[in-house]
């Protein structure tokens, strides 16, 4: 079963969060990955599961863990370790998967992220994220909006679109690039 | 294009609605805005305009007629640069006939339809005479529509048109110059109008002819709906929402067809707002009351269904989204009941058992039924070509008739949607290439005058076939191979069979018009059609016999979502090749293999085909060694065949395809993902992806086993 039970209720708050336009805050998912918090805004974020065994998609990148099938539909599933080059969880951790739905020009995007445990939800000022901090690989700069002070902790915020964009970007230039003619064996 | 075409279209419109209009200025008028079109280069419509004033010159036509035509052509031509679409003739042939297919006006009244059509010319010209008699001997019109489906489908389309206008007015009420209003209401109007023609519905064509009428001076904000002239509109409307359900209770009742015939002061009403602008009180008035008079005229027992009976009673719209999402639905369901099936037969009860058995076939019905949710017979769509043919034949003087067979065969909505491109352009090259143009050499050949082309429809396999055949000369494969030739499609002394040659017109650039008409070759060509009928992973086949007719035979799935697949596993995972691709399954071990230039080939039946390790172009390892030695499976794709090395066919079933959520859309050799009995994902292979890509060519390793 989803861990949505324990959950905050995602729809309750993504309603407060539309009617709160005035103040200026939004508000987040935060998960845990390699001791670190991370801040999503659940905007997109559609459910949380709890683990699924994934169909492995032959000549995706490595990050790309597999395919699941959610109630009908195909989604692929995004190692965020993987993804981030962070070494790989112990074996038997526990991790689930946040559910996420986003528009593009493109049609409707669905993926699954892959984290260490899902924490809380919170409400953000604006005024305390200041921008992300630099990052030795651009790239990865770029899926970061910046980082804010929170009660519980510092937070990094993962902007959900700029990393589905980027994501898109790296499987199409991976599909694209031919792969080598196996030379005829001479035997 | 430009604004000085627009100015001289708007010139010709206002002239022919002014009241100094004569044949010779319109016509003056017409052959300077043909002249100015054909020098733009838009000789399609430089022609239709010349045509338009050559008959305004002839003297032949009513001048109200030539007005009423030239203002609708106006409207169309403008219509058809601003959404940059080929000019649509269809519809309102009462007007547009006369005008572009001239006919001799002392012609035997032999054609019916032809007299039919006088006759509405006519009224729509403003001649009361007739009118007046006609709506007081009979207040019903007895329609004759031969197919049954094609009415149906108008009805229900034209009932929504008529409730949106009735939205409309209540917008227009409020706000009379709301452009989006007038011009939605203009929109639903015209289209009943439109497709009444096509049914010979008169009554229903004519009073919607004079609101569309009227509507374009509205629409060109030369009048406003507001006082009289919205009470004008507003009863029209009504009335066409009651003539519109009064066919539909008679076809709900397998009554004979009956149409209310509009009163004559609507008529006169909607005229006074086409000459004048407006209408008087008194008017509006005298339609009230012919109206209300008009109820109690009706016979009792067509009062006593009145509006119990609802056209939609018998089939409804549903929103595809939720369609689609309760066909998903049904799909996990089927995966659901196997896990709990299995569960309930591992308790060894006789009455867990008997719980799963009837679980099982409710649940299988319930699939069964899902899929024919969308399914709609092909008829009404190949009816619309009949109109094609009529228009084409009479134009390129080829006389032919169009014989459909097999309307009731049905198809998913979708593909159907997008098949009807490709069999208009398949029709109409027919008619344009393969029918003798001379009937004399017809004569000669022993055929009949009128040619026939022929479209039927079956089901063969689990899948639809449509074949379009016409009894014309046949292809010219003289003529097909120099053409070829000359585009560099293929080489001079290569030897081909006459199929191969035949295959040649579905080559990319190829089209053997000497000249560009503008009824086939604009530029939609046999390779448009090709590509298009295997993106729907169809095929295409031609059959052709010089002197006896030519037959083109498409073969589609019959729904674009699901298919029936063949499972086969490479290692531990599972693809599914698309069974209509595969030609054959045999053991690797009955084929003989040799290495090729730079990749191995299979002799099969005869032929040299590439072979490829599957497993190497999907990045997947095979098993090391199989227990029933490796599988082959011939496949075609894009006439191309191909032999792949798998390690075992699991068997076919039917899956549905899905998208794989977005992120992997770019690879190129999956077509979508299906969902296997077994709760697994399977990937659907992109043939026509695989088969030109070049890996996987050495598989010496395998077979030395």
């Amino acid at each position: 079963m989803s861990s949505q039970a324990t959950m905050p209720d995602l729809e309750t708050e993504k309603a407060r969060d539309t009617s709160d336009q005035s103040k200026s805050s939004e508000t987040y998912l935060v998960f845990e990955l390699d001791g670190s918090e991370y801040a999503i805004t659940v905007q997109y974020v559609r459910e949380i599961i709890t683990s699924m065994e994934p169909s492995p998609v032959p000549g995706a990148p490595n990050y790309i863990r597999g395919v699941i099938n959610l109630r009908g539909r195909i989604l692929p599933l995004v190692d965020m370790r993987k993804r981030f080059a962070m070494k790989p969880a112990k074996s038997g951790a526990r991790e689930c998967w946040i559910i996420m739905v986003l528009d593009s020009e493109d049609g409707v995007i669905e993926v699954g992220i892959s984290v260490d445990s899902v924490c809380e939800v919170v409400h953000i000022a604006t005024e305390a994220i200041d921008s992300a901090p630099i990052f030795n690989d651009d790239e990865d700069r770029l899926v970061f909006k910046g980082v804010a002070k929170t009660q519980s902790g510092v937070k990094l915020i993962l902007d959900s679109s700029a990393l589905v964009d980027q994501l898109r970007r790296d499987v199409q230039v991976r599909s694209n690039a031919q792969p080598a003619t196996p030379a005829v064996a001479t035997s | 294009m430009n604004d000085s075409i627009e100015r001289s279209i708007d010139k010709a419109n206002a002239l022919a609605r002014g009241s100094k209009c004569t044949t010779d200025s319109l016509s003056t008028c017409l052959q300077e805005l043909a002249t100015e079109l054909n020098d733009f280069g838009e000789n399609a419509l430089g022609f239709v305009v010349e045509t338009a004033a050559n008959s305004c010159a002839s003297n032949t036509i009513e001048l109200a007629t030539v007005r009423l035509g030239v203002a609708e052509i106006c409207t169309r031509l403008l219509d058809a640069i601003e959404s940059k679409q080929p000019l649509d003739l269809a519809g309102a042939d009462e007007v547009l006939m006369p005008l572009l297919f001239p006919v001799d006006t002392d012609e035997t009244p032999g054609d019916e339809r032809d007299s039919g059509e006088q006759a509405v010319l006519a009224e729509a010209a403003g001649s009361q005479d007739s009118d007046e008699e006609t709506s007081k001997t009979g207040v019903m019109e007895v329609c004759e529509c031969e197919d049954e489906e094609l009415l149906r489908e108008f009805l229900a389309e034209a009932s929504e048109h008529m409730e949106d206008a009735e939205q409309l007015m209540l917008v227009i009420e409020s706000q009379p110059a709301d452009s989006d209003a007038i011009n939605g209401l203009f929109r639903a109007v015209h289209s009943v109008k439109g497709s009444s023609g096509v049914l010979e519905l008169k009554a229903l064509g004519e009073i919607s002819h004079l609101a569309e009428s009227a509507l374009v001076r509205a629409r060109e904000g030369e009048i406003t709906l507001s006082g009289t002239t919205f009470e004008c509109a507003l009863l029209a409307s009504d009335f066409i929402k009651r003539q519109v359900d009064s066919l539909a209770e008679c076809l709900a009742a397998k009554a004979r067809l009956q149409c209310p015939r509009p009163p004559a002061s609507l008529c006169e009403a909607l005229q006074s707002i086409c000459r004048t602008g407006s209408c008087s009180a008194a008017q509006i008035e005298t339609v009230r009351q012919e109206l209300e008079a008009f109820k109690d005229d009706l016979p009792e027992e067509e009062r006593g269904k009145g509006s119990k009976k609802s056209p939609t009673a018998e089939s409804m719209r549903v929103d595809s989204k939720r369609l689609e999402q309760l066909i998903d639905l049904i799909g996990e369901l089927v995966i659901v009941e196997t896990a709990v099936a299995k569960e309930l037969n591992e308790r060894d009860s006789l009455s867990a058992t008997s719980v799963a058995n009837r679980l099982r076939k409710t649940v299988r019905d319930v699939q069964q039924l899902s899929l024919t949710l969308k399914m709609v017979p092909v008829g009404a769509t190949l009816q619309k070509l009949n109109r094609m043919v009529r228009d084409l034949s009479s134009r390129l003087n080829k006389p032919c008739r169009l014989a459909i067979e097999g309307g009731d065969t049905e198809v998913d909505k979708t593909l159907l949607e997008l098949i009807s491109d490709p069999l208009v352009h398949l029709v109409r090259n027919s008619l344009d290439h393969g029918i003798e143009s001379d009937a004399q050499e017809r004569l000669r050949a022993g055929k009949p005058e009128t040619a026939t082309i022929k479209i039927a429809a079956e089901h063969r396999a689990g899948n639809i076939i449509i074949r379009i055949s016409d009894d014309g000369a046949g292809l010219n494969r003289e003529r097909i191979l120099s053409r070829a030739i000359q585009k560099e499609l293929v080489r001079e002394g290569d030897r081909l069979t006459p199929q191969e040659i035949d295959e040649l017109i579905f080559a990319p650039g190829f089209s053997t018009a000497a000249e560009v008409s503008d009824i086939s070759g604009r530029g939609v060509g046999m390779d448009v059609v090709r590509k298009n009928v295997e993106s729907m992973r169809g095929s295409i086949r031609i059959h052709s016999e010089p002197g006896r007719g030519t037959e083109i035979e498409l073969e589609l799935p019959l729904t674009l979502s699901i298919i029936d697949g063949t499972v086969i596993r490479i290692g531990h995972r599972s693809f599914i090749i698309p069974t209509l691709s595969v030609i054959e399954q045999l053991q690797a071990s009955t084929l003989e293999f040799s290495r090729g230039d730079d990749c191995m080939l299979g002799e099969f039946r005869g032929r040299y085909v590439v072979a490829r390790k599957l497993g190497d172009i999907l990045d997947t390892p095979h098993a090391a060694t199989t227990s029933h030695g490796r599988v082959c499976v011939v496949v075609e794709a894009g006439s191309r065949q191909q032999i792949f090395l798998v390690d075992e066919i699991c068997g076919q079933q039917p899956v549905v395809i899905k998208p794989l959520g977005g992120i992997l859309d770019a690879f190129d050799f999956f077509a979508g993902g299906a969902l296997l009995a077994s709760g697994e994902v399977g990937f659907v292979l992109d043939l026509n992806a695989i088969c030109t890509s070049r890996v996987g060519m050495n598989f010496c390793d395998l077979l030395e086993e």
